[in-house]
């Protein structure tokens, strides 16, 4: 992004400033804020009774719990000791695979992949979604994934790519006739040494009308490279079945283009390399 | 007070009616203009801009939806006090979202070059008419009442990730418009 960009620009303001009235209303549905709120405080004896009363709840419900419930072979809250760290790591994965939509066969989208019901299952938890480097959902998930990856532990993470394809994104190799949104989903998985990458949708290529009747795709993307001084070219993605090459190779291929955006996601493929 | 009565009020050229006016959409008013300046002061004094351009404008204006209309001129009026350098550094939000807004239109996306015939205008526009309800407010509550994510998630019912990336959707949609319609370079 341009650093001379500001809200001030015209570029901006004139867009969005002609939004018709009727959306603004619509928005503004959302918002209950028409009528002045009153608050009325209790008064101070009330509150100070309410405390008193918690914290004679708080002090009764401790040696219930502590001591009463166990005698039942009742137990509150567990071990907080080694075994919570296994629990929540057995949560985590869970939530990550179970009801995932990586984990359907393809066969269950005759229609095609359905960009929007998956990326709201995708959105629920457990992924992480990129839009060409540019935005990603799922900081978290990446940097405990980077931190278990600089640990040498193994460690698996879904991503889901997002992005449209369209006449801009033309090249020798691929033009497309029709604007078609994509999701490509993939499983990065790091075993203490290398790391694999499994794509579950390569057959998305399939729904997405191609004047070139090759068996792969090619994405690029234009980004700053600033070793070179200037914007350049950089394949992606190469979306599939090509016998000869793999989707890593390609990913370290795009990865030797060093590109700013670029190197800031997939370090972590090959972080060895840099 | 109902809106008819508000604006039969104005155009009976009764004063009482921009106080009826404050007093039902004041916080609103409030609420979007802390989303676009920092200042108190800034806030109130545009909250007085709408209140005297809504006496100016009513009539000959009649608008259908007084709060829509109200809003609308709050956020012209807000967005002229960010003009100056010394307010943009003051404003709040809506610079980030202006920034976030302009970072999908970049890369030599040019529509100062349209703004006159307002053609970028009406591609938004009926973007906007054929998006789902919902993308469609969450566009409208960021972009044009600088509402925050966390604002938008809570208003909406959705998770922040979920709102970012139909943000993110529908401005590179709107991006590829616009380049499909020649707009840009």
């Amino acid at each position: 992004m341009k650093n001379d960009k500001t809200f001030d620009d015209k570029r901006l303001l004139g867009v969005l400033d002609g939004v018709d009235q009727k959306f603004i209303a619509e928005a503004l549905e959302s918002y209950d804020l028409a009528e002045p709120q009153k608050t009325r405080k209790a008064p101070i004896y009330r509150r100070v009774a309410l405390l008193a009363a918690c914290l004679l709840l708080v002090s009764a419900a401790f040696p219930i719990i502590n001591y009463v419930l166990p005698r039942f072979g009742i137990t509150v809250g567990g071990n907080a000791g080694a075994g919570s760290e296994e629990v929540q790591t057995a949560m985590t994965s869970q939530s990550q695979i179970i009801d995932s939509p990586y984990d359907r066969s393809i066969d269950a989208y005759p229609e095609g992949m359905p960009v929007n019901e998956i990326l709201e299952d995708v959105l629920k938890g457990g992924w992480v979604v990129c839009d060409d480097n540019r935005e990603i959902v799922g900081y978290d998930l990446w940097n405990e994934f980077l931190d278990k990856v600089d640990r040498k532990e193994s460690c698996s993470v879904l991503v889901a790519w997002y992005g449209i394809l369209s006449p801009i994104s033309s090249s020798i190799d691929y033009e497309a006739s029709t604007y078609r949104e994509f999701i490509l989903l993939n499983k990065i998985s790091y075993n203490g040494e290398k790391y694999d990458l499994e794509t579950r949708n390569i057959q998305t290529i399939d729904s997405i009308d191609s004047k070139t009747s090759g068996s792969y795709l090619y994405l690029y993307k234009t980004e700053f490279n600033p070793s070179e001084g200037r914007e350049s070219n950089i394949k992606l993605w190469v979306l599939a079945d090509e016998p000869n090459v793999s989707l890593t190779d390609y990913f370290k291929y795009s990865l030797s283009s060093t590109s700013v955006s670029l190197k800031y996601s997939l370090r972590f493929l090959f972080p060895a390399e840099e | 007070m109902n809106d008819e009565k508000i604006i039969e009020l104005l155009f009976a050229r009764d004063e009482r009616a921009l106080a009826e006016t404050e007093k039902k959409y004041g916080n609103l008013w409030r609420y979007i203009a802390a989303n676009i300046l920092c200042l108190p002061e800034d806030r109130e004094e545009c909250l007085n801009d709408v209140l005297l351009e809504i006496w100016n404008s009513i009539p000959p204006d009649r608008p259908n939806d007084l709060r829509a209309y109200s809003v609308t001129i709050l956020r012209r009026r807000a967005i002229d006090r960010t003009r100056s350098v010394n307010a943009w550094k003051r404003s709040g939000n809506m610079q980030t979202v202006g920034e976030e807004f302009l970072s999908t239109l970049d890369d030599g996306t040019d529509l100062a070059a349209d703004y006159e015939n307002s053609r970028a205008v009406g591609i938004l526009n009926e973007l906007l008419e054929n998006l789902p309800t919902l993308e469609r407010k969450v566009f409208v509550m960021r972009y044009c009442l600088g509402e925050s994510i966390s604002g938008i998630a809570a208003k909406t019912g959705s998770s922040e990730g979920r709102i970012k990336m139909m943000l993110m959707r529908t401005r590179r949609k709107f991006k590829e418009i616009l380049i499909k319609e020649g707009i840009a370079l």
